[in-house]
């Protein structure tokens, strides 16, 4: 309870930008296991968290989708996200900024 | 996509207000969503896979400051990229109390050609309260030409518990020129319980070819002439003499 679920939510945004720079692109469900498995489950997304993110990701253009289809006589249509180059600028950007706000709030919180 | 996955994704959706182009968005990722989880967890349902619909709809609408709704109820909204003199073919949209205009329309207020809502207007309209220039049904009809309803008021002809009209009515309590109902009131009426007509017939003593000679007779006698709409209202009804 508390202010977790803000926290949480406020940086969601650069979380999702980091993975997708680090890995050439990357489907929901994918996000989500890679997530909460580097957070050591602290971050366990749902759909409904995961895609709003997306969406506000895209529309900045930080970040592009594309549909494949597994292979296979069914083939599966999966959506690949990958970051682009304005968002690749403005991940390093955000992380100047997280940097920032950390030191400062921790500034406040243990002096 | 299976109709089962269709059909939970619809159920979400049903709790999310949205514009059109976020719901198909929404969608289309719930719909990759669960085939992705699918092919890793094996052949389960929806619901299984992702969760609730509720619940998952609650996520959108928090994480998205979508508006949130109350009720359970299932929700349709439909606009056909066809049009007619700018007009959609087919609008329907129940959701909420925005006015449907189509060619059809069908909505909580609608206004088309043929129109279906609580509150429907249209050449022909079917409604709580419907208002119509040729056909008009409902709880309440009103119309130019005719209305069926509980209460049905037109100029031509109503049918209904309470019917008024110019020229024809039908009705447990019937008002118009011509008239066929329990208590009547008009120029010519054949009646059940009581009569406050010009002309006053019981209800059984007359086939409907007895009928419609005394409507006639009446009416000349009055009006001096047939008018064109009652010939018209006696010309159906012998229709109905077989």
């Amino acid at each position: 309870m508390g202010i977790e679920k803000q926290l949480k939510k406020g940086v969601l945004d650069i979380l999702i930008l980091t993975l997708l720079s680090k890995n050439q692109k990357l489907y929901g469900y994918e996000l989500i296991r890679m997530l909460k498995n580097t957070s050591v489950n602290y971050y366990s997304l749902k759909e409904g968290s995961l895609y709003p993110v997306l969406y506000r990701l895209e529309d900045k253009g930080l970040i592009k989708n594309e549909i494949y289809y597994t292979e296979g006589k069914r083939g599966v249509p999966r959506k690949y996200y990958s970051i682009t180059d304005f968002g690749i600028e403005m991940q390093k950007e955000y992380l100047n900024e997280w940097r920032v706000f950390k030191e400062s709030t921790e500034a406040v919180l243990y002096n | 996509m299976i109709k089962s996955d269709e059909k939970y994704i619809n159920k979400v959706l049903s709790y999310i207000l949205c514009s059109r182009p976020l719901s198909k968005r929404i969608k289309e990722d719930l719909a990759i969503s669960i085939l992705e989880k699918r092919q890793i967890h094996g052949d389960l349902s929806a619901e299984q896979l992702l969760g609730k619909p509720l619940l998952v709809a609650k996520e959108f609408i928090d994480n998205l400051d979508l508006g949130y709704r109350q009720t359970t109820r299932n929700f349709y909204y439909y606009v056909s990229k066809r049009t007619v003199f700018g007009v959609p073919l087919v609008h329907i949209n129940n959701r909420d109390f925005k006015v449907v205009k189509g060619i059809i329309a069908i909505g909580n207020i609608s206004v088309g050609v043929i129109s279906l809502g609580g509150l429907s207007f249209g050449l022909i309209s079917f409604g709580g309260l419907s208002f119509a220039l040729l056909l008009g049904l409902g709880g309440c009809a009103i119309s130019l030409g005719v209305s069926i309803s509980a209460v049905a008021i037109s100029y031509l002809a109503s049918i209904g518990a309470v019917a008024v009209a110019k020229v024809f009515a039908v009705g447990a309590v019937a008002h118009a020129d011509m008239t066929i109902g329990a208590v009547t009131k008009g120029i010519v009426g054949f009646y059940a319980d009581s009569s406050n007509c010009d002309f006053s017939y019981l209800l059984n003593s007359f086939n409907l070819t007895e009928k419609i000679d005394k409507f006639s007779s009446a009416i000349k006698m009055v009006k001096g002439k047939i008018p064109i709409l009652h010939n018209l209202i006696l010309r159906i009804l012998s229709i109905f003499n077989f």
